[in-house]
This record gives C-alpha cells, structure tokens and sequence, in this order.
C-alpha cells in the first residue's frame, strides 16, 4: 500500500521554482530517509504534504487522500516534527501537550506519560524554561502521542545528546514494527544509514534517487584511496569514471563508478604506495549526487547501471 | 466550524488583557462623568469664546457647543475619548491578530496547523474571542456611566437606555476594527506590519473626520473615514438609532472577516 504518493509536484515562490515535478511513492511500513543540502525541496516537500503550502501544480496524496482536499483526515493519522521546532513559551510542557491532544480531540496521557518518562523529560516546567534538546523531545512526543500511521520528521535529533539519539532510533523502529510508517528528513547521513530502509535524496527541487540503501550499497560505486608516492606523481588527469571526493597531500579518496578492471589498468600506470577498495557509504553516494552538474549526475546514474547488471552476469 | 481547544486557549491567554481594559475603561468612564459633572459646563463656556476650538470641540467629541448641552448629551462623549477607543482597540487588536498572523510570526502556526483541524475552524474560534472581546469592551463604558451617575449630584435623570443606541454603534466600529484587523493578519505574515497598516487606517479616519469642517473636499470623501458612522453624543442628543451607520460597519465587519477568513483557509504558511 502506498502511503505517500505525489505526482508531478511543483513549487514556485515567485517566478524561482523550488520544486521540479517531484514523483514519489513511498510503501507502508517503511522507514524512508530524506536527504538533500539546504534549499534541496525537502522543507517545501514536507510543508506542501502537510497542506501548509499549496503546490503550485501536481497532486500530493496521503493514504490515497488528496492532501488540498482531506487535510483534516490526513492530519488526524499523521503525527509532525518541524525542523525548527517553535512552542508556546508560556505553557508547560504537559499543558503543550494537554492543548495538542484537546484540538485533535484525542486523550494520549498514557501514551505521554510513556514516551516522556522514554526520552526522560521533565513536563512540569514551562517551555520557556527548556533547552534546545528538551523542546526537540518535546516535539517528538507531541509527534508521537496520538500513535499516529505517518510520522514526517524533519530534522529530529539534531539538538539530541547519542545516547536520547539511540532511544529515539529505538521508537522509531518501534514504531515500523507496528506497521506504521516513518519519513525522516535528515543532514546525518549516518543516521539515515543506520536507520532507514529507503532514501529519497533531492537536488535543487528534483529527485536525484529513490532506492533502497542495499540497493544503493550494491551499486558499481567504489570508495576508493589511492595513496601516492610522491605528490608530483598524482595525476592531473583521471578517468570519467573516477568522481575525487578528497584531494589530501599524497592522496585522493573518490568513488569509481565503472569496471574494476578498468580501475587497475589505470592505476597499472601511476607509480602509487597503496590502493585501498571499499564499499561507499551513504555520504560518498550523496556526495557523488551533489558534485558536478545536473547532468553529469544524470549520467553517473546511466553508467553505474549496465555495470551492476555486467556484475550479476 | 469551530474548534473548543483553540478556542479556550486563545480565551485564556486574552482574558487577563481583556479583564484589564475592561477594567480600566469603567474607571476611566466614571472619571469622566465625574468631571463632566464638575467642569463640563464651564469647559463648554470657554470653548464657545473661541470658534477654532469650537469646531475642534464638535468635530473631535461630536458636540455642538453653541446650543444648549445637557449632562447626559456630556456623558455621552465619552465613547468618543482617545483613552476608551485606545482601551478598547488595543485588545481587539492584539486578540484578533494573536492567532492568524502571532502564530505564524512565532512559528506555532506549523505545529497548529498540521493538527486535524481545519483552518476556518481556528479562524471562526479565535474570531469569536476577539468578538467577545469587542462585546464586552462595547458596553463597559455604559457601566462606567452607570457607576458614575452614584457621584453625580444632578437634578437632571440620568436614563441609562439613552446610551444602549451608542453602545451598540460603539460595538459595530469594533467588530468593523476587529474585521479588518483580521482581514490583514490573514493577508500578511507580519504581525507588526498588520497592526501598523491597522492603526494607519484609524489614523487616517481620525484625520478625515477631524478635517471635515475645515475642508470641503474631505467631505466627498467623509465616507471612507470609518469613525464617520460613529456618532454616539447625535444619538444621545436625537434619540434616534443608528441603524445606516450601524449597517455599514457591520457589512465592512462581516466583508472584511470573510476575506479574511479566505485568505487564511488558502494562504501558504512560510516558515518561522
């Protein structure tokens, strides 16, 4: 079943456009990561999900519901961390949260009570009072207390010390068991690492990928380090299929998105101290997708397919 | 259509402002009365030495000094005084702007907003805080009245009906202050912007009334001065309701809180 579907999504604020026909079509049950660099789409994404901003054209639907039309249905199964999270400076934190669950009309003290004695914060204290972490915490439980289908979170540990990190993960993952859903907009590409089933990951409005991180990982892409013996000898010219990630003294560290074979006959020829392969991790992909051109991206895509199905035969 | 959370909360935070206008307008009333009792008479006297001040005197309490005034026709220029329309206006300001455009300056917007619940209900139920805001503050002044009639020593009766007619025209020029308030709150996403653009409004309707018997030109263009349909001490004095003018700031009232209440319901949220 899909939970989130858009289709053709634009955005435009004045003559700039921010979103490019963004096509996405999340499963249920799945926990998604949502990458990008600031002014990437993923706020605006989120916002036009939640029907706080209109798309300028396309469709946005939330379990099969349009999300101009139904706003008030989706939202009562959606529960929503923003990434700048702002609240009512006056109120404690369990009147914030009593005034939450009186508007949608929901009694969550149990569920409260739970996730605060989880993420161990005090609720008698005025929201004034709390620090940027507490009122993060904060936000998630208000998130989270109506056990809600869809949880859309921007940006949610990032004021959190590792070790309220690793009890949210541990919700989070909780909350997929449960069959529930989780979109997690983040910068921590290890977080999304170690967290998600699938990243979407958006460049300058548009959707560069839309796979499953062992998919991603199983790509032709390779980490590679090449230590040379000198820094004269480096090369100033590399193969179209070398993308340098790091340039550092003696070294370059890159991602090679075509055959190994090929990689060996040119490293054949470098007077080089050491050669290090590895499977990339989450940050060299994204990286790949951010440096260059929209159209060397495009086409760093196109090579490293034929090369995973050349692998497979 | 409407939501009893966002209600009773935007009631509790407003009530202690409200409480203290409503408190500061009765005391002030009976000032007021107090002082008409004791020095209206001879206020007018002087005033009546100087045509200037004259016409300043009609034009800014609507009273004419060269017939004969008596202490309810005095009484009733309190509606007029800066100091009540301040009270009054600041709250209904302050409250009416509170939610459409405080929340989204503040950023709460993002998190009342992704609540299931729809944005004319949050609308309709802080407008009905406002509303009641703007009721109560209206006839305040009536009370003042009222309580300040027990200092009064007059052989004139004091018939406190005569000032239902004004308090309820006082009550339309509020929900028509309350109206376009609301209506720029929703337009805008600056909340000091909206009370700024508000408070040039009033300004320039104060301008145009006060300039009226100066200039002849203003008088084709009276019409847009809002406090133009605002007349309290005409009605004490004829005894006649004010149902056109009341009309016509009830239609701005009710138009400009509709396209308000449009605005709102379509408007894009931008972040905090």
């Amino acid at each position: 079943m899909q939970i989130i579907n858009t289709l053709r999504l634009c955005k435009n604020y004045g003559s700039h456009r921010v979103l490019h026909d963004v096509d996405l079509s999340v499963q249920a049950g799945k926990l998604v990561g949502f990458l990008g660099p600031n002014g990437a789409g993923k706020t605006t994404t989120i916002r036009i999900l939640l029907g706080l901003l209109e798309p300028t054209s396309g469709t946005a639907q939330i379990f099969g519901m349009s999300c101009k039309t139904a706003g008030k249905a989706i939202r009562a199964e959606v529960g929503y961390l923003p990434g700048d999270v702002h609240f009512y400076p006056n109120m404690t934190g369990e009147a914030t949260l009593k005034y939450f669950s009186r508007v949608r009309r929901k009694n969550c003290d149990r569920e409260i009570k739970r996730l605060a004695e989880r993420l161990e914060l005090p609720l008698d204290r005025s929201v004034r009072k709390y620090s940027t972490g507490m009122r993060q915490k904060l936000g998630l439980i208000q998130s989270l207390m109506h056990r809600p289908e869809l949880l859309i979170l921007d940006e949610p540990t990032s004021a959190l010390d590792p070790l309220m990190r690793t009890q949210v993960f541990d919700e989070l993952k909780d909350v997929i068991k449960d069959g529930r859903s989780v979109l997690f907009s983040s910068h921590s590409l290890h977080e999304v690492e170690k967290l998600c089933d699938e990243v979407i990951i958006l460049r300058d409005g548009k959707i560069v990928e839309y796979q499953s991180i062992e998919v991603l990982r199983g790509r032709a892409l390779r980490r590679v380090t090449l230590v040379f013996k000198q820094a004269a000898s480096m090369p100033t010219d590399v193969p179209a299929h070398l993308q340098i990630i790091e340039r550092e003294g003696c070294k370059f560290v890159g991602t090679w998105s075509g055959p190994i074979v090929s990689l060996l006959n040119w490293v054949q020829s470098l007077a080089i101290d050491d050669l290090i392969i590895e499977r990339p991790d989450l940050s060299d992909l994204f990286l790949t997708y951010y440096s260059g051109s929209k159209h060397e991206v495009t086409e760093r895509l196109l090579i490293s397919e034929p090369f995973l199905e050349e692998k497979c035969e | 259509m409407f939501n009893y959370g966002v209600f009773r909360k935007t009631l509790l935070e407003s009530s202690w402002s409200i409480l203290a206008a409503a408190i500061g307008l009765v005391a002030f009333v009976v000032l007021f009365v107090w002082a008409m009792q004791h020095m209206g008479t001879e206020l007018l006297s002087f005033v009546s030495k100087f045509p200037f001040l004259q016409k300043v005197f009609e034009m800014s309490l609507g009273i004419k000094v060269s017939g004969e005034v008596s202490l309810s026709v005095l009484f009733a220029a309190c509606f007029t005084h800066l100091m009540v329309m301040m009270l009054a206006w600041s709250v209904i300001i302050a409250t009416s702007t509170r939610v459409t455009v405080g929340e989204v300056e503040q950023g709460t917007a993002d998190l009342l907003l992704t609540l299931p619940v729809h944005r004319y209900e949050v609308y309709v139920s802080t407008s009905l805080v406002w509303m009641i805001s703007a009721t109560l503050l209206s006839f305040m002044p009536l009370l003042g009245i009222w309580i300040g009639t027990f200092f009064v020593d007059t052989s004139e009766v004091i018939d406190l009906k005569r000032y239902i007619a004004p308090a309820c025209n006082f009550l339309c020029l509020n929900l028509a202050i309350g109206g376009i308030t609301s209506m720029f709150g929703c337009l805008l996403n600056r909340r000091s912007v909206t009370i700024g653009l508000v408070i040039a409004i009033v300004f320039l309707s104060s301008v145009l009334n006060f300039l009226e018997p100066f200039l002849d030109e203003i008088k084709r263009i009276k019409f847009l001065s809002l406090l133009s349909y605002f007349r309290p001490v005409d009605i004490v004095r004829t005894g006649v309701w004010p149902s056109a003018h009341c009309t016509v700031l009830l239609v701005v009232a009710l138009l400009c809180w509709i396209v308000g209440l449009i605005a709102f319901s379509r408007k894009d949220i931008p972040t905090a």
